[in-house]
């Protein structure tokens, strides 16, 4: 089968994974926290958000570890979050960054990625992908392996 | 407020998202659910994978709408030999996608601010090199836009 063909594979490590769960309604309260982190300087690598099946707010971000602390408090105080609510962590992670022309626009990349990821026991905390890119979280112990992996079934053209 | 600049808006209907929660934490299980839908030609249009809970991942796919039947036709058939437990859909989905230049925590808060003044419920959001994109319902894009555009500015 034809390596997959990318414009670039790059990652950033120390970066920390933040999950929290929220009911919908504090969702409201997001925006106010976020403008606090840019106030701050604050960067935010990467962020996805899904609804479960009760109607809470599940969202997942990063950012580098040494502002972990900052942003798990603006976090548990702005959105003043219960015991029930819960906020998880991961620390140490790195974002692997797949970047290419057509990576949208062809079935079965996502499924070769995390099938030759599987193989080499690689875990993916997150992942996202659309358009022209797919973004993965991976614990930073891994991170050899999984370049390892991708690069077994992607290829990057010379110039 | 001032606005922030944007390289552009991209909008994609027609679509329909799927979801499959309560995975357990690896990659076989997701692995085979994309295969599965590769093998049969159907094309994501986005796709989004993080935890649910402690040992539970949930993932979110979006595809366009004409490929419901077969998906959830693939997936329901797979469901007792994969172990997968639930799978839900939802048609009449659309897309939006944000071009932002950097400054990310400031983009994402005009982002939520946005969804939040014109009272449209976020279904998933997902993230590339180049976009910040949200799954709504398609019948509140035009709502969205104008919300939008009170918070970023468009080229030209």
């Amino acid at each position: 089968m034809a390596k997959i063909k990318l414009h670039n594979i790059f990652h950033s490590s120390g970066q920390a994974l933040l999950t929290v769960l929220l009911e919908e309604r504090k969702a409201e309260f997001l925006p106010s926290i976020f403008y606090a982190l840019r106030e701050e300087g604050i960067p935010i690598s990467f962020i996805v958000q899904s609804i479960d099946q009760n109607g809470n707010f599940i969202l997942s971000l990063t950012t580098a570890q040494h502002y972990l602390n900052w942003v798990q408090a603006a976090l548990q105080e702005g959105l003043d979050l219960s015991r029930s609510m819960t906020l998880r962590v991961q620390d140490n992670v790195t974002l692997i960054t797949l970047y290419g022309p057509h990576l949208g626009e062809i079935p079965g990349i996502a499924s070769r990625i995390l099938t030759a990821l599987a193989a080499d026991g690689v875990d993916v905390l997150a992942m996202s992908a659309s358009l022209n890119s797919s973004l993965l979280l991976v614990p930073e112990e891994s991170l050899a392996k999984a370049l390892r992996s991708l690069n077994r079934i992607c290829e990057i053209p010379k110039k | 407020m001032r606005k922030i600049k944007i390289a552009g808006l991209r909008q994609v209907t027609n679509l329909s998202q799927v979801e499959v929660a309560s995975l357990p934490m690896g990659l076989p299980q997701m692995a085979q659910i994309l295969t599965l839908l590769a093998e049969n030609g159907i094309n994501l249009e986005f796709l989004v994978t993080h935890a649910q809970a402690e040992e539970a991942i949930v993932l979110v796919f979006g595809i366009q709408r004409k490929h419901i039947a077969a998906t959830l036709g693939l997936l329901r058939g797979r469901r007792g030999k994969f172990g997968w437990e639930e799978v839900r859909s939802r048609d009449g989905v659309g897309m939006i996608s944000l071009f932002p230049h950097g400054s990310r925590a400031a983009v994402i808060g005009n982002f939520f601010s946005a969804f939040k003044d014109a009272g449209i419920n976020l279904l998933t959001i997902s993230f590339s090199l180049s976009a910040i994109s949200a799954l709504i319902e398609e019948n509140l894009i035009p709502d969205a836009l104008n919300a939008l555009s009170e918070y970023f500015e468009l080229p030209g």
